[in-house]
């Protein structure tokens, strides 16, 4: 195999580790701001019965930097397909369907659940993010070692 | 055809694509769109008018017209509600969504009750599309007719122009065309006379402060406390704390421009809250209007 080829893949291979952390801590992150998202929703809706398209505009004032507002649609910037992201989606599909007492008993159980996931993510973020680490470099210099 | 756009604009994308499809000649005489739970769906103007699935008006009832069910009328009254049934729970309960430019859905479907009142409504039966039209200078004739009286009540059946002469008379009052513009107070309950909810904002007026969703006597004693108005507009009084509020605020000097529901004088004057008011001199004339074959038309004025 060509000494050229093998440094390639050892260091994509570091590479796919360090962007896996940093997906991580992304989520991490946009959980944060989803959970300041949610208090927000539920002060509103609490105090003012605001409507849905007031609380796109609030929240989009805020400057997340993991959660986009689009045409009327809120998406946390999760990791595609991850249970974040379902979670969510169940959450949006409830926003507006019953009384404001529903509403903000809705908004309660989803930061409850999502400050769980939040607490789950953080204590294992750090082993995380040094066994990705350890790995991946692990696995580059042994293929340096094999093949050069 | 821009006012009948507005009364659709908040319905679902499926029934409006269809009922846009409705050529500007027969959406400029329309006055209500009607959804029943099982029925076709019916344009009211002096012809009744149904709707196939592909956007054919006819005066027939055929079988393929354009129907609503349970799951259609559920969410037609969720997009009304523009997706937050938890910020229109109070209206809906009261049996009203406010929609743009004026523009009123009557709701009523199997109430829920609390304590005694109605809380919120289940598995909607109908909704009544009330298409609100301004017609600047409608009101000129009622003008002319009660002259420098600035305290009269206007009475005249549904769909007969008592809102719409509303606004037009706050313009006047609170405009350029009165030679001395008043400070207008509107209490505007069912946001149907400015309809300042959604950002759609119908002209009453530069000197015009609008109460948007207060009850009337709670804005009126807010208004007569907070904003000094010559002149306070309400729309369909009745109650005995209206009555109260009005007493209360014309010893303070202002006057009271409002409406009530009826089809005449006679009728009117015989409720016992109303009754109170023209004997305590709140309103010094009544405006009968002519019906709803001639909106905003005036059929007598009366001074008391």
């Amino acid at each position: 195999m060509s000494f050229i080829a093998v440094v390639i893949i050892a260091i994509s291979i570091v590479v796919f580790g360090i962007y896996d952390c940093l997906k991580y801590k992304k989520d991490t992150k946009t959980l944060e701001e989803t959970i300041s998202l949610l208090n927000l929703f539920k002060n509103e809706i609490n105090y003012r019965k605001a409507d849905f398209y007031n609380l796109v505009c609030i929240g989009e004032n805020q400057g997340y930097k993991n959660i986009q507002f689009v045409n009327g649609k809120i998406t946390p910037l999760f990791t595609q397909g991850s249970v974040f992201s379902k979670e969510f989606m169940r959450f949006s599909e409830r926003i507006g369907t019953t009384d404001a007492i529903g509403q903000v008993e809705l908004c309660d159980e989803y930061i409850e659940k999502f400050s769980t996931y939040h607490q789950k993510q953080k204590s294992k973020e750090e082993a995380k993010i040094q066994v990705n680490l350890s790995l991946s470099v692990l696995g580059a210099v042994s293929l340096l070692v094999i093949f050069v | 055809m821009q006012d009948f756009l507005n009364a659709i604009s908040l319905l679902p994308e499926s029934i409006k694509d269809i009922l846009s499809k409705i050529p500007p000649d027969i959406t400029k005489k329309i006055k209500e769109i009607r959804f029943r739970n099982g029925e076709a769906v019916t344009l009211n103007s002096e012809t009744i008018y149904y709707i196939t699935e592909s956007g054919l008006l006819t005066t027939a009832y055929l079988n393929n017209l354009l129907k609503t069910d349970d799951k259609a009328m559920q969410e037609i009254v969720f997009c009304l509600s523009r997706r937050s049934l938890h910020t229109y729970q109070d209206m809906i309960a009261k049996g009203y969504i406010p929609l743009r430019n004026g523009c009123k859905a009557g709701v009523v479907g199997r109430a829920v009750m609390k304590n005694g009142a109605v809380y919120s409504v289940s598995s909607f039966n109908s909704v009544n599309i009330r298409i609100s039209r301004e017609f600047r200078g409608c009101a000129k004739p009622l003008i002319d007719a009660v002259g420098d009286c600035r305290s009269f009540l206007i009475i005249g059946p549904p769909l007969s122009g008592k809102t719409t002469l509303l606004r037009d008379l706050c313009r006047y009052y609170s405009g350029k065309e009165c030679a001395v513009p008043k400070k207008t107070a509107v209490i505007d309950e069912r946001d149907e006379i400015a309809s300042r909810s959604f950002g759609c904002f119908v002209d009453v007026g530069v000197h015009t402060d609008v109460l948007t969703l207060y009850p009337k006597a709670i804005g009126t004693e807010i208004a007569v406390r907070t904003l000094s108005p010559d002149i306070i507009v309400l729309d369909e009084i009745g109650t005995e704390e209206e009555s109260k509020a009005l007493l209360s605020g014309v010893n303070s000097g202002v006057e009271f421009i409002a409406t009530a529901h009826g089809n005449s004088m006679e009728e009117v004057i015989r409720r016992p809250n109303i009754k109170t008011l023209i004997n305590a001199g709140v309103f010094k004339k009544a405006v009968v209007l002519a019906g709803r074959n001639d909106p905003c038309g005036i059929k007598g004025v009366v001074s008391f």
